[in-house]
C-alpha cells in the first residue's frame, strides 16, 4: 500500500515537475510551501546508485536502480522519500525494506528508474520530511550524476520524425486489365491452336511432286489392254490429260483449259526447253482425238514412253541427279 | 497422215486442200484494198462459208464499209449498200408494188435487199419496223412483196454495221434480232505500221479496188464441203459446255458468274459455234475441227447472245469479259 502511495506521490510530483519545470529549474533550492529543509536532524537520507548488471553503457530507457537509505529514531515518523522535480527521469518501480538497529530504524528504498535524456544528467536529491514543533522539516539526499549514452548512430543528429504516409496506388484496374488481357491472350492462343488443329485435320495429304505424279500415272496406264481393244482415242486422251496436268502443276499455266496453240504460247513464255517435244506430241494427239487418226501400232506403243521421256527431261536437274545417285547406290 | 486418217475425213480433208485455194485468192485480193484487218476479213469469210450474217461494231473510219465492199468486189456477186436513216421505210429495203397506169396492174419493184452481199450501214439508225423487214429477209432468205414471195439469191449475206459511240437518235437492235446474226465483230484501231501503210495507199489519188476473183458458185460449193467437215463428239460436248456455262454457270464451277448473267446463249449459239468452227477449219484447210477453231470464234458467236444482269453492268463488265472467263475455265477436251 505504501508503495502505491509513494508511486502516486511520485507521479504527482512528476506531473507537477513537468508542468513547472522551467520555474523549478530557475530556483532549485527554493523552499516548497509546507516544509523546511535542514542540513542535519534526527533523520538522514543517503542516495546510492546500485551497480549495473551489464557492462553496456546506460542508454535512454535503460533501467537503473537507486538506493535511498533513510535513518531515523524509533518513534520518529517520516514521509516516504519524494522529489520536488524528477527532471529527465522516471520511477518505474520501488521497493522498501525496513531494518532495526537498536533505536534506529533504517528504511532502504530501492527505486527502479530510467532516464529519457542523454548526456551527463543529475538525479535530483530526494526529500524526507517529518514534523517537529509545529512545522515540517525536510532533509535531502545528494544529487547523483549519471552519464546516459544515446542510442542514435553517430552520424544521426536527431531522431527523425515519422516518415510521411506512403500512398499505396490502387492496382485493381491494372490487375483487372492484366487479367482481361491474359484471358484474351489465352482465348486467342486457344483459337489459333484450334484452327491449326482443324487445318491439320482437314488438310489433304500433300500432293506428290508433279513429275512423280505424272510418271506414276503414265506407268499405271493399261496401254496394252487399251491398244488390243482398239481404245486408241481413250489412250491418247489419257496421256494428253496426264501431260497437261503435269505442265499445269510444273509450270503454273492452265494447260488443262488450253488448246494446243495456247499451250505453245504458254510454253514459249515459260521457256520450256522441251516444248518442241510436247508440241509434237499434242499435235499428234489432236489428230487422234479430233480427226479419228489411228497411228501405226509401234508409234502408239511408244507414245507413253515418249510422254515419260518428256517428263523425265523436264524434271528439275537436282531431282534427276539425286535419283541417279540413288540408282547408282542401289 | 493421209494413210491413217479415216476414209471419210480423209476425203473431205483432201477435197478442202484442193478447193480452198480460193480463200487465199480472196484474201490477197482484199489485201490489195484493205491494210491489216486480218480478223475482220477472216470473219467475213467465215460468215460467207457458214451462211450467216455479220454485225460489225466499231468507231467510224475503221474501214468496215470498205472491207465489205472489197469482199463484194472480190466475189463476182451483186452488192448493195443501204444507208440506214431514221426516215427509212421497209419498202425502201425489200421493195414495193408500183401501180402501172398502162396495164392497170401493180408491178413489183425489188428493193436493194435483192443482192448477194448487202451492207446495212448503221443499222441502228433506222426504226425497228425497218430493221425487222431486213431481219426477216435475213432469217427466211425470202421477201414477200404484196402477195408474192421472192426467194433471195444464194449466197445471201447481210453485213450490218453500227457505231457504238453515237447512241442518240438510234434504235438499238433488240436481243431477239441480234441473235439472228451469226457473228458480232468488234473492230479495233489498226496498228501504227498498218496505219502508215493505209496512208500510203489512200493518198496516191486513185483508190484501190478489188477485182472479182471468185465465182459465187465456188462459195456455195465450199459451204457444202464445210458441212461435211468432221466435228468430234468431244468437241460438240465442249461447245455445249461453253453454251450451257452461259446459262448455268454454277453447274460448271463458275459460281462467280451466276449473278452476272441474266440470260445465257440460245441454242442458236451451239449451232452457230459448230458451223463457224467448220468454216474456220475450212479456212485453215482442215477436214476436221479442233478446239482452237471453237475457242477462236466463241467470242464473236456469243458476245451478242448473253444478256448481263444489272450487277454486271454496275461492275462495268461486258459480255466479252464473261465469255473470256468461261473459255478460261471450261476444260478443253
Amino acid at each position: 500500500m505504501s508503495v502505491i502511495i509513494g508511486l502516486l506521490a511520485t507521479g504527482l510530483v512528476l506531473a507537477q515537475g513537468v508542468a513547472q519545470a522551467d520555474s523549478v529549474r530557475a530556483e532549485p533550492d527554493s523552499v516548497a510551501p509546507g516544509y523546511r529543509i535542514v542540513e542535519h536532524g534526527p533523520v538522514s537520507v543517503a542516495a546510492k546508485l546500485k551497480p549495473q548488471r551489464t557492462t553496456k553503457p546506460l542508454t535512454v530507457g535503460d533501467r537503473f536502480r537507486l538506493e535511498l537509505t533513510v535513518k531515523r529514531h524509533r518513534g520518529q515518523k517520516v514521509s516516504e522519500p519524494f522529489v520536488e522535480e524528477l527532471g529527465r527521469f522516471l520511477v518505474l518501480d520501488r521497493n522498501t525494506v525496513t531494518r532495526y538497529q537498536g533505536d534506529t530504524i533504517i528504511d532502504v528504498h530501492e527505486l527502479e528508474m530510467a532516464a529519457f535524456a542523454t548526456g551527463e544528467i543529475a538525479v535530483p536529491g530526494f526529500l524526507v520530511t517529518w514534523p517537529e514543533q509545529g512545522e515540517v522539516l525536510a532533509v535531502r539526499s545528494d544529487s547523483l550524476v549519471l552519464n546516459v549514452a544515446s542510442v542514435m548512430p553517430e552520424d544521426m543528429k536527431e531522431i527523425n520524425d515519422l516518415k510521411p504516409q506512403i500512398p499505396f496506388p490502387n492496382l485493381l484496374p491494372l490487375w483487372l486489365t492484366l487479367a482481361v488481357l491474359g484471358a484474351g491472350g489465352l482465348v486467342f492462343l486457344g483459337y489459333r491452336w484450334f484452327r491449326a488443329w482443324r487445318r491439320r485435320r482437314l488438310e489433304p495429304e500433300p500432293l506428290p511432286e508433279s513429275w512423280e505424279e505424272a510418271l506414276a500415272a503414265l506407268r499405271a496406264l493399261p496401254v496394252k489392254e487399251w491398244l488390243s481393244r482398239g481404245k486408241v482415242k481413250r489412250y491418247y486422251y489419257m496421256v494428253s490429260e496426264i501431260l497437261k496436268r503435269y505442265l499445269t502443276r510444273r509450270y503454273g499455266f492452265p494447260a488443262i483449259d488450253q488448246t494446243t496453240s495456247e499451250m505453245v504460247l504458254a510454253m514459249k513464255r515459260a521457256r520450256i526447253a522441251e516444248r518442241d517435244g510436247f508440241v509434237g506430241f499434242f499435235r499428234r494427239a489432236d489428230l487422234v482425238k479430233y480427226a479419228k487418226l489411228v497411228p501405226p501400232m509401234p508409234e502408239m506403243e511408244t507414245a507413253v514412253v515418249q510422254a515419260q521421256d518428256l517428263v523425265n527431261r523436264t524434271t528439275p536437274k537436282r531431282i534427276t541427279h539425286n535419283a541417279q545417285r540413288t540408282k547408282l547406290d542401289a | 497422215m493421209e494413210q491413217i486418217l479415216k476414209d471419210d475425213i480423209k476425203q473431205v480433208h483432201d477435197q478442202i486442200e484442193r478447193e480452198s485455194i480460193f480463200v487465199q485468192t480472196i484474201t490477197s485480193e482484199i489485201g490489195k484494198v484493205i491494210v491489216g484487218q486480218k480478223y475482220l476479213i477472216e470473219r467475213l469469210l467465215v460468215g460467207l462459208l457458214a451462211n450467216g450474217h455479220i454485225l460489225i461494231e466499231g468507231v467510224p473510219g475503221l474501214a468496215k464499209t470498205y472491207a465489205v465492199k472489197a469482199l463484194a468486189g472480190a466475189i463476182a456477186t451483186r452488192f448493195q449498200r443501204i444507208q440506214f436513216t431514221p426516215d427509212l421505210l421497209p419498202a425502201d429495203i425489200v421493195g414495193t408494188q408500183i401501180y402501172n397506169q398502162n396495164t392497170g396492174d401493180f408491178t413489183v419493184r425489188k428493193g436493194p435487199v435483192f443482192a448477194n452481199l448487202v451492207l446495212a450501214d448503221e443499222i441502228n439508225r433506222a426504226p425497228p419496223k425497218v430493221q425487222s423487214a431486213l431481219l426477216e429477209a435475213m432469217q427466211e432468205h425470202q421477201v414477200t412483196i404484196g402477195e408474192e414471195t421472192f426467194k433471195l439469191d444464194d449466197p445471201f449475206l447481210v453485213l450490218a454495221t453500227q457505231n457504238p459511240i453515237e447512241q442518240e437518235g438510234t434504235y438499238p437492235l433488240p436481243e431477239a434480232q441480234t441473235d439472228r446474226f451469226l457473228l458480232k465483230l468488234r473492230l479495233d484501231y489498226p496498228s501504227k505500221v498498218e496505219e502508215k501503210e493505209i496512208i500510203e495507199r489512200m493518198t496516191k489519188g486513185k483508190e484501190p479496188f478489188a477485182e472479182p476473183v471468185v465465182q459465187a458458185a465456188a462459195i456455195i460449193k465450199a459451204r457444202e464441203l464445210c458441212a461435211r467437215i468432221y466435228v468430234d463428239d468431244k468437241l460438240k460436248d465442249y461447245i455445249l459446255d461453253i453454251v450451257f456455262a452461259t446459262r448455268f454457270p454454277k453447274e460448271h464451277g463458275l459460281d462467280d458468274l451466276e449473278p452476272l448473267i441474266r440470260y445465257g446463249a440460245s441454242p442458236r449459239a451451239s449451232i452457230y459455234l459448230v458451223t463457224t468452227a467448220r468454216a474456220m477449219a475450212f479456212l485453215k484447210r482442215r477436214g476436221f475441227v479442233i478446239p482452237e477453231d471453237i475457242k477462236e470464234l466463241a467470242l464473236d458467236v456469243l458476245r451478242h447472245r448473253i444478256i448481263l444482269s444489272y450487277e454486271a453492268e454496275a461492275e462495268e463488265l461486258t459480255t466479252d469479259d464473261i465469255v473470256k472467263r468461261i473459255l478460261e475455265r471450261i476444260e478443253v477436251p
